[in-house]
């Protein structure tokens, strides 16, 4: 099995892009990502030991993402960095009895950054072959562990999984996607409505989230049953096909207000035409010379006659 | 009519310290004039980083990917007008439109955009030499994308209203300060001098380009207020000055270069409606002409009529909002080219 790697930082030189994303990965898909995690406003609490960590389809990928506090500042606010690697879709049968190894190896597995933060350039680099280094034998138990936690697979169909962010919530994490029951489990732990919400617009569905103010596991209904990918159960290979929305801004007919009569007689000051009030004081220019002027009497007269008015 | 509003500027400008503030203060109330968003959800989401801002005097994050966001504008509690606020990650501007999704938007925002809000960073301007801060605050770059799809494209013709917004103004050097900030708007209208010498060109007696299609105005504002924030590291090459938050901010005249874009822009309406209005009269008047015209056309007079009389009220409607907004812009706005 094979992985691609992606890096999407700041530098110095340049804003936020992706300068390490797989071969197949749009634009659109970048922007996805990058605009979720533009809910994220305080950094600080994910580190590279204790990073945010995320897995979910998008377009042709399968994504296993860290996020974190860089360390490095812009204009004195921290620089996140969202890293990790993509999994072909197709290869998700494969990908899922080694997710646990990989969430374990987070460290090591998706760190991505292939050259100095400040020389790096945007690449497209090749695909890694899956190695022995990143396998672990079993999954750590932990003895306190709830039991809506270890029973999660039952339910994983009606209910996301609710985790605290942390060391025990980390642990608990492990062992549900490690358990032999659980399809290939989407999970956004270390991150906040507003980034699931988002995400949720580009058609992910996460089974699992782990946020920083719940000090307890918990199950929370789905709005609706989760429907499980056929390539989590079948390996037989489909087109992935973009998970952008098209959804553009529905413009409401405006509300056109009653008559208001909330100012006073006062006129405002016609300014010259080089001031900032220029379009109005075009409007009084026009207006000026199209007021229709008084004619003498006998000449109305004659155009009334003349059928001119 | 939903007016579509565009922030444009370089990275670390102040652009969505500069929303937040704004959409804060306005969603309380200044001068009479509120923002309310097309649901409460947005609000929330613009409201949890200026909470963050103000009680842990934490800066918002950089921006990442942009966003588009649906708002109104109320006067005394009547409806004025809705728009579209679009704010987004400074470096799409420096950016090819094939290399990014945000870079592409950019694009397509511009050709849209019925007002633009230029911010741009005034402690980067007084500071720094002239072409450092021109390429700090992406001026170059702001006028390449404005010529482009505004000033010299096919849609020249239709203008748009341009605010220059000048952030961090409390922080500049005392000297740029002295004298309602007249030798920062002097650098500033140099360091932004491709915009402002196409404005000033307008003016010129061969301009084939009305300069009221134009209207563009300059401000400083202050997102913290005089004397809540330092300098803790001026930046230097590359990196920007890095300024701590040392006391609760009070926003300083950030609602003046909003009011000015709405402003211009139903006066932009107004002007198109009269336009329309004098069209159905001349065609009124010369079916009125005579008598067989009266008899023969007289369904057609009739609807003309009734065309002419909704465009008059849509006018009489628009005309009170446009004073009340453009009232309050113009007491603070300087014009770009005096």
């Amino acid at each position: 099995m094979q992985y691609e790697t992606f890096l999407f930082t700041r530098n110095l030189r340049r804003d936020f892009t992706a300068f390490i994303r797989p071969a197949a990965m749009t634009n659109k898909e970048v922007s996805v990502i990058a605009s979720a995690f533009n809910y994220v406003n305080d950094i600080t609490p994910f580190t590279p030991e204790q990073p945010a960590l995320y897995c979910f389809p998008l377009g042709a990928s399968l994504y296993l993402l860290r996020h974190y506090n860089s360390g490095r500042t812009h204009a004195g606010r921290e620089i996140p960095v969202i890293e990790g690697i993509a999994i072909r879709r197709d290869d998700e049968p494969q990908f899922r009895p080694l997710l646990p190894a990989a969430i374990h190896n987070h460290a090591a597995l998706l760190n991505t950054l292939d050259a100095e933060i400040e020389e790096i350039e945007i690449h497209t680099p090749e695909a890694r072959a899956w190695t022995d280094d990143f396998t672990i034998t079993e999954t750590p138990f932990q003895p306190d562990t709830p039991e809506i936690v270890a029973d999660y697979a039952k339910h994983y169909a009606e209910y996301q999984l609710v985790l605290p962010f942390g060391a025990q919530g980390f642990g608990w994490l492990s062992q549900v996607v490690a358990h032999p029951n659980m399809p290939l489990a989407h999970f956004a732990f270390g991150t906040n409505p507003d980034v699931v919400g988002r995400l949720r617009e580009a058609g992910i569905d996460f089974d699992i989230l782990g946020y920083l103010n719940v000090s307890e596991a918990d199950l929370k209904q789905r709005p609706a049953p989760k429907v499980v990918d056929v390539r989590e159960i079948l390996p037989k290979a489909a087109t992935v096909p973009s998970n952008w929305p098209a959804t553009p801004l529905p413009v409401d007919p405006p509300d056109i207000a009653t008559e208001p009569d909330f100012l006073d007689e006062a006129e405002v000051e016609i300014a010259p035409s080089h001031s900032t009030n220029a379009i109005n004081t075009e409007r009084e220019r026009r207006r000026e010379m199209y007021r229709p002027r008084r004619r003498p009497l006998l000449r109305v007269l004659v155009d009334w006659l003349l059928g001119k008015d | 009519m939903s007016l579509k509003v565009t922030l444009f500027g370089g990275t670390g400008q102040g652009k969505t310290t500069y929303t937040l503030a704004l959409l804060y203060m306005m969603a309380s109330g200044i001068d009479g004039f509120r923002i309310e968003a097309k649901d409460a959800d947005t609000t929330t989401k613009y409201l949890n980083p200026w909470r963050d801002f103000v009680m842990a005097k934490r800066w918002p994050a950089p921006t990442m990917g942009r966003r588009e966001d649906e708002f109104r504008l109320l006067f005394q509690n009547e409806f004025v007008t809705d728009f579209r606020w679009v704010d987004y990650q400074g470096g799409a501007i420096n950016v090819p439109s094939d290399e990014s999704e945000e870079a592409a938007q950019l694009h397509a925002d511009i050709a849209e955009s019925n007002a633009v809000m230029i911010v741009a960073d005034a402690y980067t301007i007084a500071t720094r030499p002239q072409i450092e801060a021109e390429l700090l605050t992406s001026s170059a770059y702001i006028f390449n994308l404005l010529n482009n799809y505004k000033f010299r494209s096919a849609t020249a013709g239709e203008g748009i209203t341009i605010a220059l917004v000048l952030t961090k103004s409390d922080i500049v050097p005392p000297e740029y300060r002295a004298n309602d900030y007249a030798k920062l708007l002097e650098k500033a209208r140099t360091v932004f001098r491709g915009v402002t010498q196409f404005v000033s060109e307008l003016r010129a007696p061969n301009s084939k380009i009305a300069p009221w299609l134009y209207p563009a105005a300059i401000l400083p504002v202050s997102i913290v207020g005089e004397g809540n924030a330092t300098v803790v590291n001026p930046g230097k090459g590359y990196e920007l000055p890095t300024v701590s938050l040392e006391q609760s901010p009070m926003p300083e005249d950030i609602h003046y270069p909003f009011l000015y874009a709405i402003g211009n822009e139903l006066d932009r309406i107004a002007l198109t409606l009269e336009e329309e209005e004098s069209e159905l009269a001349a065609r009124l008047n010369k079916l009125n002409r005579n008598v067989l015209n009266k008899i023969l056309r007289g369904r057609t007079i009739r609807e003309l009529h009734a065309e002419r009389q909704a465009v008059a009220h849509k006018l009489a409607e628009l005309e009170p909002k446009i004073r009340a907004v453009t009232s309050v812009a113009n007491q603070k706005m300087r014009a770009l080219v005096p």
